[in-house]
């Protein structure tokens, strides 16, 4: 049984890295409805797994791997399907002039990454969070020398992937 | 696009509404696959306990208690159930580590799903054979008993062509069966297996 410090210490480092289980989400899933199933499971897998974090790595390192393991091989997809970003899922800006034009990018960022393997889309996420090749390391499991490859086709793929998409557009 | 410059903005963004209280959600059961195996191999050991109980309490009382050694065999097949259970817990105990790096959970969980699935279709196959044997040494036995007529060989069938016709049925159930199964499980299975081992080839790549 988990004390109700335990769970408030929890619950408080989780609010402070939400933002990372949503990014998480956001790459592995296009459905809402889905987005919120794997947010709830991530944050689920997290508590189970609470009671054995004793701090030997960083938080947001022992999070990202639970939240890649959850969204990588933890759940089963119902389809395989690429549904562009609604409105409502865009990602958010503070207000200034060029507001739209941020959006409009990360829209296409976001659609981006969906299109590369589930394996390079971490990688990717992991390089935007500005994760050095030690840290993706220790999340992964990918030696440093395979992720310096992996990591520069990923960023061919993504660079092509949004060209298609803009002269698609 | 720049990606460099994209990564920028991929920082400055504000982080979603979250979907509800995260209080909330600690409660909750998982989804996960591996959640909702353990959630089936639950229900699937409440059911054979419920119909053993039942059956192994009838076949104690029935009959003045003339069948109570089929009372003792459906407790002993009730116990290896027990044990088939306790082997697919453990497999499934085993088959995922959250907070483990990546590869090595995609890892071991290929090495246990692939362990799990051998264990499903061996479980599987050999229940024919051993029902066969039961049904022929004890089940007919005892029925012709209580039916009044102790002779294994009815109707002018040969002792060996009884055993012959038996063993070919259950050669060939057992066959259909392990088919069968190995379909159920690919289906089952399969395609989550594949999924596992092409993303760990992605790592290796």
């Amino acid at each position: 049984m988990q004390t109700s410090t335990s769970q408030e210490d929890f619950l408080a480092l989780v609010e402070q890295h939400k933002g990372a289980i949503i990014k998480v989400c956001s790459l592995y899933t296009r459905r809402r409805e889905e987005k919120d199933d794997l947010f709830q499971e991530i944050v689920i897998q997290l508590w189970k797994a609470w009671p054995n974090f004793k701090g030997q790595s960083k938080f947001s390192t022992w999070l990202y791997r639970i939240a890649l393991n959850t969204a990588i091989s933890g759940l089963r997809k119902k389809k395989t399907e690429i549904i562009l970003m609604s409105g409502e899922d865009l990602p958010h800006f503070p207000d200034t002039d060029d507001q739209k034009e941020r959006e409009e990018k990360m829209r296409a960022l976001y659609d981006a990454i969906q299109k590369l393997p589930e394996i390079d889309r971490a990688v990717v996420l992991l390089y935007l969070e500005d994760k050095n090749y030690e840290e993706m390391e220790d999340i992964l499991g990918i030696s440093q020398g395979t992720l310096r490859v992996k990591m520069n086709r990923a960023k061919e793929k993504l660079k092509r992937n949004i060209q298609t998409m803009s002269y698609g557009n | 696009m720049e990606i460099d410059h994209l990564k920028e903005l991929w920082q400055q963004q504000e982080p979603e509404k979250v979907p509800e209280n995260l209080g909330l959600l600690l409660g909750k059961k998982s989804n996960g696959p591996i959640a909702k195996m353990k959630r089936n191999l639950l229900v699937e050991l409440i059911i054979v306990v419920i119909t053993y109980g039942i059956t192994i309490i009838y076949f104690f009382t029935a009959f003045s208690g003339r069948l109570n050694s089929l009372a003792w065999v459906y407790l002993f097949i009730g116990l290896v159930f027990v044990v088939y259970f306790a082997r697919k817990n453990k497999l499934l105990n085993a088959m995922e580590c959250m907070s483990c790096q990546v590869r090595s959970n995609l890892s071991k969980q290929v090495t246990v799903l692939e362990k799990y699935t051998r264990f499903y279709l061996l479980a599987g196959t050999a229940i024919i054979p051993l029902l066969a044997l039961y049904s022929y040494l004890v089940l007919i036995p005892q029925s012709r008993y209580v039916n009044g007529s102790r002779n294994l060989s009815q109707g002018g069938t040969s002792f060996l062509l009884e055993i012959l016709i038996w063993l070919g049925a259950t050669i060939l159930l057992t066959i259909a069966f392990y088919y069968l199964n190995k379909w159920y499980v690919k289906k089952l299975y399969g395609n989550h297996i594949n999924k596992l081992k092409l993303m760990l080839e992605q790592m290796e790549d």
